[in-house]
């Protein structure tokens, strides 16, 4: 009797007396984005952590540490603050010049692995020493998110293609893709994204520019809210070697792939559809004439073309593939293996064919 | 429903199973004359000094041969000699007397000996409230308010029985409900659950609540007690039993669903459209009133990484100087909370005011100036205190405010898990709740798709015309709902 | 015969479907995808398919083998009534036994996600010893208790996949699909194997059978369950395989929830741990009712109190659960559990359906 009075009392005890780890979220340091470089001795990995003091205004810290590698840099940061690190908010991870060329895939396999961290972990390359950039955003600017937000606003409405943990894993885990990422760069003394670094396989081939990221955000997605200029030359304008540009601002696009032909050499065929919207035209361009905007229209076409042709072929010569060029014909085929492709991608065939329409264009 | 009387007889025995309806044989000479009539809606003395004595002091001098005779002997200006029996029955239910001369007579006389009962000064509804419909209430004594319900539903089938509960008090309780309509098994258990009570003072009908309930083990009312009569009407129409105990303005109805403490009187007088979201504005406000505060234990606690990125700054800011953790923190301002209810509830009027605003107002302010607690907290306890009072009927509500703290501790222990396991735990034991045998958790479960109707949303007149499903009535039909019109086409008429 | 269960113990036909679905859907459904894609690679959605269709064959065959002999009896009472006592008890015995290991290794499977990725230093006994109360309540009321739980695991898990595949249709590849058929078909019918896995449990309706109101009419019930199961396994795969690479399946150990990870809204962000709590009730839900018909059986042939054939198998759970730390022996009972799954569903249901058949063409003739 006395037995069952009691064993009710002991598993309450032992019920209440065992918590699980608490995170209380004032006593934690967050770490907002981790940097990763190689240096002369070893690897150096930089935390950005914030520590918010007043309302609305966060104080930011950088904290080093160097080591012979990056795996367990974090619990190596801990040794330098009072509250304990936690990653489950990193948003931005960074990887410094030397550092992407040598390779990034331990690093992203201990990200992707790790179930405290989201998949909308923003990475991205450096033209230099990765902590740099860290320092410059602890001085400028006391917002800890950023790089990230400066990331995901250029891909909703500027130039990127979407990009982040899942779909960097997606592409280097993926057979026949490559990985690509965001590629800072530091002007005096401010950052800027300048364009998109192409990897093969984990490490970092070329850079790429903002122009140029366009069109692989139009070759691999709806690319929206993009712009850039275009060339045109008019029947006005006799001056030398002075061109006139449209500026368009893209609302849709759509790229449709036809694979023509697998063994032995595949060919591709690619016809992009874009729908634009003009935002600055030269002044003898008349709007409201059909004939000149289909004119302009079949101009804006095969400068794409050019243009497209031009950047697969860079892409073929650094035998990247951000495009999934690999995938396509892996999906067309009975039998098809990632390191035979890799040898004939330079030679496989690619036709492009691009349509461009006029949706509006502006007010005047 | 139809009641299908054929004679007299059968309506004085369909009346005599009720326990007002008195039936007085006065002796008038040699003949026996009966009256009938409920006495609780007459005037009793009015009738002995009018009728009974008149009649009486007649029969000295000189006999009645037939029923209209009375028309001359009594005082009273509104007598009416008829055999029909709707007439009788409308009547006899609006106060009136029945004067039988003989045995089985089908005519009678009808007396009107009605009384406007002396309502109570003020019997306003005091504890529910509503903004339209009626606002009568039932007063302490059992006769006024069995003449207040009576006044309303005007059908003989309204059968109240008296048994007299408590060794000491011997206080007279009523078990009302409509023949053939309502379902005998509900009818069996109260009677019974009621003469087996052994008590010595019933204080009030919660008493009774509470010795008749199926599980004495849980924080959940098994039965809905209410002041309003408009509310113990639309039960009783609905099949279901109600008990009044003299000496409690309150009448507890069963069986009761969980979804019953939730309808408002209001919700019927407002359209359906209004009625249907501000139901499902107080089913919200309930839910929100039993997991803000737990989750906001379970994500500053456990979960740091599920806030977005944009609240991080205010609530890591709101924390920033507190020192407790945040249970803790959760802890003492609901207890606050309770205080400020239960020392209000008690406090006299004058008193009441100013207290509440220094509580509130000035306790709160200066508890997050003192960095004790945050001001994001401070805003979430309230209104979840808040959201728990939206609940028409009061016993409910302190169930909820009782039910945060498990939901709290357990969160504080396991975070989001925690909550489930409370949620688990929470729903296993209303499921194996029973209000007087009748499942408490219909229509949600067992599901009952047709029982939807009036839940969580209350759905238009046409649709409700039958009665609920779960309480088994003998006649389900309400009435007919009207034939839809014929939709014409653009611009014709 | 007349039911030997109590008018007021029944349900109602139609609530067999969140039974069915409680039972067979268990933690499988956060991690099949892995080793689904092992053989058959991405054409595995045909496995599902594939078992899905074998599934409706046994289910019908379950309902002959119970309808067709005299009423409402349970699997046990058949099983003595074809074998004799002696040979059929210990048939009914290995069959609680089945029931009993399959809740414990739903639980520890379950444990395991949450110390993964909840959790990951929890002290596991108190965690356990609050769950096991959590059961012995649902159990200890009765059949229609652990219905009910499974109608609320029903409605909270749907609430959370339905949405789930729909918001992550933006970052699907439909592309990842083809080319369809490139796969042998032994692999398939390998991939079908470890996709039976995960349709097994509905078995607990040979012991639950006299339990339901009109068991003839649950009978569309129960196919349509097992319909509903499958479609929602298949759109499960199909988003998992447009969402991953294959490579980066091949890394991925627990799928479906790291699909919830890219799900944001204004309000929330990484919702794993939210939806990990909602499952928690799915799963006690379906632990209530394997306990529950294990107990079940324990009184029909031992005629054990089914609260304290309850009490011991909870105190067992709890003991293994504190000593079997080792990931190593855990893999190996479930390999086990799914092979003994494998013939006790394509092996003895249609050897007593056989059974069953002749006995009553003899019976007749």
């Amino acid at each position: 009797m006395f037995m069952r009075k009691i064993f009710p009392v002991f598993i309450l005890c032992a019920v209440l007396s065992a918590c699980a780890d608490p995170k209380i979220v004032n006593k934690i340091c967050l770490v907002h984005a981790l940097s990763f470089d190689t240096v002369a001795n070893g690897k150096k990995s930089t935390a950005l952590i914030s520590q918010f003091k007043e309302k609305g205004k966060t104080e930011l810290y950088v904290l080093h540490t160097e080591s012979n590698s990056n795996l367990g840099a974090v619990s190596r940061l801990n040794t330098r603050t009072n509250d304990p690190l936690e990653r489950g908010q990193l948003r931005m991870a960074l990887f410094g010049k030397t550092s992407a060329e040598k390779g990034i895939g331990t690093e992203i396999h201990q990200f992707f692995r790790n179930p405290k961290i989201s998949s909308r972990l923003q990475l991205g390359v450096v033209d230099r020493d990765a902590s740099e950039l860290l320092e410059i955003i602890k001085k400028t600017h006391d917002e800890p998110f950023f790089l990230s937000d400066m990331i995901e606003q250029n891909m909703r409405s500027g130039n990127l293609p979407l990009v982040n943990l899942h779909v960097s894993t997606f592409n280097y885990y993926g057979e026949g893709r490559d990985m690509f990422l965001p590629y800072f760069k530091i002007d005096h003394g401010e950052v800027r994204i300048d364009g998109l670094a192409l990897f093969r396989s984990d490490k970092k081939i070329i850079e790429i520019s903002m122009k140029d990221a366009f069109l692989l955000k139009m070759l691999i997605q709806n690319s929206k809210n993009g712009d850039y200029k275009v060339p045109v030359s008019g029947k006005e304008s006799n001056k030398q070697g002075s061109e006139d540009f449209i500026v368009l601002r893209s609302m849709h696009s759509k790229a449709n792939y036809i694979v023509n032909k697998v063994n032995p050499i595949p060919s591709i065929s690619i016809r992009l559809n874009l729908v634009t919207e003009l935002e600055n035209a030269p002044k003898w361009v008349d709007l409201r004439s059909e004939e000149q905007l289909t004119q302009l229209e079949k101009t804006m076409g095969s400068y794409f073309k050019k243009e497209i042709e031009k950047f697969l072929s860079l892409l073929k010569e650094n035998k990247v593939d951000p495009v999934g060029l690999g995938d396509l014909v892996r999906s067309r085929s009975k039998e098809w293996s990632a390191q035979d492709f890799e040898k004939i991608y330079q030679v496989i065939e690619t036709s492009v064919s691009v349509q461009v329409k006029i949706a509006n264009t502006g007010s005047t | 429903m139809k009641t299908e009387l054929k004679n007299l007889d059968q309506l004085l025995k369909l009346s005599g199973l009720s326990s007002d309806f008195k039936k007085t044989v006065i002796l008038l000479g040699e003949q026996e004359v009966s009256i009938f009539y409920y006495s609780t809606l007459i005037d009793a003395k009015w009738m002995q000094q009018h009728l009974i004595l008149v009649l009486q002091n007649r029969s000295l001098d000189s006999e009645i041969k037939k029923i209209e005779d009375i028309k001359a002997w009594i005082p009273i200006n509104d007598i009416e000699i008829t055999d029909d029996l709707t007439n009788i029955q409308f009547k006899l239910l609006k106060g009136y007397a029945i004067v039988q001369l003989h045995e089985n007579d089908q005519k009678c006389a009808l007396v009107n000996i009605a009384d406007n009962h002396g309502l109570r000064e003020n019997n306003d509804t005091e504890n529910e409230f509503s903004v339209v419909g009626p606002k009568v209430g039932f007063v302490e004594d059992l006769d006024t308010n069995i003449g207040l319900l009576r006044a309303q539903i005007n059908l003989p089938n309204l059968i109240i029985k008296e048994i007299i509960v408590g060794t000491t008090s011997k206080t007279k309780v009523a078990i009302i409900y409509i023949d053939g309509l309502t379902n005998e098994q509900y009818i069996q258990t109260v009677e019974q659950r009621l003469t087996d009570i052994d008590i010595d003072f019933v204080f009030d009908s919660s008493l009774l609540d509470q010795m008749m309930s199926d599980n004495s083990l849980t924080p959940f009312p098994l039965f809905v007690s209410t002041e309003r009569r408009d509310r113990v009407v639309y039960s009783l129409i609905n099949g279901q039993v109600a008990v009044i105990s003299d000496g409690s303005p309150y009448i507890v109805t069963g069986p009761s669903t969980l979804f019953d403490f939730f309808i408002s009187a209001e919700d019927y007088y407002l359209p359906w459209i209004l009625g249907s979201f501000f139901r499902l504005i107080r089913i919200f406000g309930v839910i929100f009133s039993l997991f803000s505060t737990s989750m906001y234990v379970a994500i500053t606690t456990f979960h740091y990484e599920a806030i977005p990125k944009d609240l991080l700054n205010p609530l890591i800011f709101s924390r920033m100087n507190v020192p407790f953790p945040p249970f803790f923190e959760v802890l003492f301002l609901e207890i606050t909370i309770e205080f400020l209810r239960e020392a209000g509830a008690r406090l006299p009027t004058k008193i009441g005011q100013t207290l509440g605003i220094v509580g509130g107002i000035v306790i709160g302010q200066a508890a997050v100036a003192a960095a004790l607690t945050s001001n994001i907290l401070l805003i979430l306890v309230a209104l979840s205190a808040l959201a728990s009072f939206t609940t028409p009927i009061y016993k409910m509500s302190n169930t909820i405010r009782f039910l945060r703290f498990p939901f709290i501790i357990l969160s504080a222990i396991w975070g989001g898990i925690g909550i489930f396991i409370g949620v688990g735990f929470l729903f296993i034991h209303m499921i194996r709740l029973k209000s007087l045998g009748a499942p408490y958790t219909v229509p949600i479960f067992p599901l009952r798709i047709m029982s939807f109707k009036d839940s969580f949303i209350r759905s238009s007149f046409q649709i409700l015309n039958k009665r609920p499903q779960h309480l088994r009535p003998k006649s389900s039909v309400k009435y007919l709902p009207k034939q839809v019109k014929q939709k014409n086409d653009l611009d014709e008429e | 015969m007349k039911n030997p269960v109590d008018e007021k113990h029944l349900i109602s036909p139609f609530l067999i479907v969140p039974l069915m679905y409680v039972s067979m859907v268990g933690v499988g459904v956060l991690n099949f995808q892995r080793e689904l894609a092992e053989h058959a690679g991405y054409n595995a959605y045909i496995s599902v398919v594939l078992v899905g269709s074998s599934i409706h064959l046994i289910l019908w065959m379950i309902y002959k083998i119970l309808c067709s002999n005299q009423e409402g009896l349970d699997v046990t009472a058949i099983n003595t009534t074809y074998f004799g006592k002696i040979a059929g008890n210990i048939i009914n015995f290995a069959i609680v036994l089945y029931f009993c290991f399959g809740a414990y290794i739903e639980f520890r499977a379950y444990i395991e996600v949450i110390q993964l990725w909840v959790f990951p230093s929890m002290k596991i006994l108190p965690l356990s010893t609050i769950l096991v109360l959590l059961i012995y309540y649902t159990v200890s009321g009765g059949f229609r208790s652990v219905t009910g739980l499974s109608f609320l695991g029903l409605l909270i898990t749907l609430a959370f996949i339905l949405p789930e595949n729909l918001l992550v249709l933006p970052y699907t590849h439909p592309l990842n699909l083809m080319p369809l058929f490139n796969h042998s078909i032994t692999d398939i019918l390998l991939s079908s194997k470890s996709m039976l896995y995960q349709f097994m449990g509905f078995e607990a309706l040979l012991l639950f059978y006299p339990f339901i109101k009109s068991p003839t009419k649950s009978q569309k019930w129960a196919h349509l369950a097992v319909f509903f199961i499958t479609l929602m396994y298949l759109m499960l795969i199909i988003n998992t395989f447009m969402y991953y690479s294959e490579g980066q399946l091949h890394e991925i150990f627990w799928p479906t929830i790291d699909m919830l990870k890219i799900i944001e809204g204004p309000v929330f962000q990484r919702i794993e741990y939210l939806a990990i709590s909602m499952w928690l009730i799915k799963i006690l839900a379906g632990i209530s009712l394997g306990l529950w018909a294990a107990c079940r059986g324990m009184k029909n042939v031992f005629k054990i109190k089914p609260r304290a054939s309850l009490i011991a198998f909870l105190v067992g759970i709890l003991i293994l659960e504190y000593f079997l730390k080792d990931r190593s022996i855990i893999r190996w009972i479930s390999e086990f559990y799914s092979d003994v799954g494998l013939y006790f569903i394509y092996g003895y249901i249609p050897i007593m359906f056989v059974v069953t058949q002749l006995r009553k063409n003899w019976n007749k003739g």
